[in-house]
């Protein structure tokens, strides 16, 4: 049954703040990872597809106004909780999520079937949830850009590498383009489209 | 400090609206300079007194927050009392006059003196988001000069001044580049502040309530103010200092004190100058 529905936020006002206040940390400061766990409470049998803090940030954005895209192994479980929780609508095409959420990077679409807004409206590019095995320990890319002061090492595990390639050809069109949050079982860290990464040697 | 008031929900706003501000605030965050549509709720205030900064203030606070308020500089004008007043009923938050102790500083037309530091957050009020908008007054025009960084008006409008003046003759408001992309307008503070946007460690949050636009400059972001290479940008000076605290280095109000040409500069930050004070004495 857990699969089904599961717990939500233990204090939705608060907890819904805080995660937000973690989440804008992190885009703020790329590359930083924020910890997102002591954040909130409750979502305790979050479905395990996802990481908790990547559930958490969902609950605390997602609503009636946010279509949600899930790849396919985040289905199902997750379901119940854009549903009932965040009552978002759910899409099967990712052109047309606000909101996409990637539990297994390996096999994540190309960033281009995304939306990345347009030249005029570039806010109404996708965010795109990405949950990792973790993020420290990986191959490291070294971010510049807006938020950083110098330049910071980023090392996350379990991204495909032409994620970055990607990337880097997506910012030739700024400033359209996708925002990335990615989650690990604890932490969130921010991949705003103005972060330069270069995969270092 | 007591609880917040009963009857309204923590910060004022419902839940969704908080949602709406906040899914904004992130893309202003992630765009720097551009001015990202929302849907602009009613406030128990008038459009005019800072119903953007509150609102973009509303969705952000938490109950560990420590808030500053400031109008002009000074922590005791009307609109800064009624400011920290509002939030003290609906959020129960602790306010602080310290600039160091902020956590959230909101603030209409000016940036503290004190130099701010990584994790603060300073919310701007701003009546017109829009930097273009006295030079083409169609949204749909200026909104696709955004879209191609077709900003050859305002340098236009700048050599006007100088034409006209000798000098580049705006000294508020004064626009900026942000991240070698958007134009943008600071907000009414004097161009003495501009340099202060430049890189700064802390992130800047914009809010426009009646034109219904949330903007944002992340801590260490370039923002260069707009000038030509033989009339570069220069901030205001002053011969005087502040008549109560000897600064030589704030910016300076000019008070009045009779009615026979009597006068007295002093500085409009209100926190620094009583810091500076104490320092002296």
């Amino acid at each position: 049954m857990n699969a089904l529905l599961c717990r939500g936020l233990a204090d939705p006002v608060h907890d819904a703040g805080r995660i937000f206040r973690r989440l804008l940390a992190a885009l703020a400061q790329p590359g930083r990872p924020a910890n997102l766990l002591d954040a909130f409470a409750g979502l305790e049998d979050a479905p395990s597809g996802a990481a908790r803090p990547l559930a958490a940030a969902l609950l605390a954005l997602a609503d009636f106004e946010t279509p949600v895209w899930l790849d396919h192994d985040a289905e199902g479980l997750v379901r119940s909780l854009v549903n009932f929780h965040c009552g978002a609508p759910l899409v099967d095409d990712p052109r047309r999520a606000r909101f996409a959420v990637v539990t297994e990077p390996d096999r994540m679409p190309p960033l281009a079937a995304f939306d990345w807004g347009s030249a005029e409206y570039p806010d109404r590019g996708a965010t795109l949830l990405i949950s990792v095995a973790n993020l420290d320990g990986g191959a490291p890319v070294t971010l510049t850009g807006p938020g950083i002061a110098t330049a910071t090492t980023f090392a996350p595990q379990g991204l495909p590498d032409h994620f970055w390639s990607q990337r880097t050809m997506m910012q030739k069109d700024f400033p359209c383009g996708v925002d990335c949050f990615l989650f690990d079982d604890h932490h969130v860290a921010g991949l705003p489209r103005t972060t330069q990464a270069r995969e270092d040697e | 400090m007591s609880g917040p008031a009963a009857g309204y929900n923590f910060g004022y706003l419902d839940e969704q609206t908080k949602r709406m501000i906040r899914r904004a605030i992130l893309k202003a965050v992630a765009i720097p300079g551009y001015q990202v549509p929302f849907g602009s709720r009613e406030m128990p205030l008038p459009y005019g007194w800072g119903t953007g900064g509150i609102q973009v203030t509303a969705s952000i606070i938490g109950e560990d927050d420590v808030l500053k308020v400031i109008d002009q500089g000074s922590d005791d004008t009307t609109n800064a009392i009624n400011i920290r007043r509002f939030f003290q009923r609906v959020t129960g938050v602790t306010t602080t006059t310290l600039t160091g102790e902020a956590t959230i500083i909101q603030t209409r037309h000016r940036i503290p003196e004190t130099p701010l530091h990584e994790g603060q957050i300073l919310v701007y009020q701003v009546p017109i988001p829009e930097p273009l908008r006295w030079l083409e007054a169609r949204e749909s025009e200026t909104r696709r000069m955004h879209a191609l960084a077709e900003y050859g008006v305002m340098r236009v409008k700048l050599y006007e001044d100088i034409a006209r003046f000798g000098h580049i003759a705006t000294t508020y408001d004064y626009p900026v580049v942000v991240n070698n992309r958007y134009l943008m307008r600071p907000s009414p503070i004097p161009k003495f502040d501009n340099p202060k946007m430049h890189r700064n460690p802390a992130l800047q949050l914009f809010g426009a309530g009646r034109e219904k636009r949330i903007y944002a400059v992340p801590p260490y972001t370039d923002v260069v103010s707009l000038d030509f290479e033989d009339h570069p940008f220069e901030v205001q000076r002053w011969d005087a200092t502040c008549s109560l605290c000897g600064s030589a280095d704030s910016f300076l109000d000019e008070v009045i004190v009779d009615d026979a040409g009597g006068r007295m500069f002093v500085c409009s930050d209100s926190e620094y100058c009583q810091r500076q004070r104490e320092a002296i004495s």
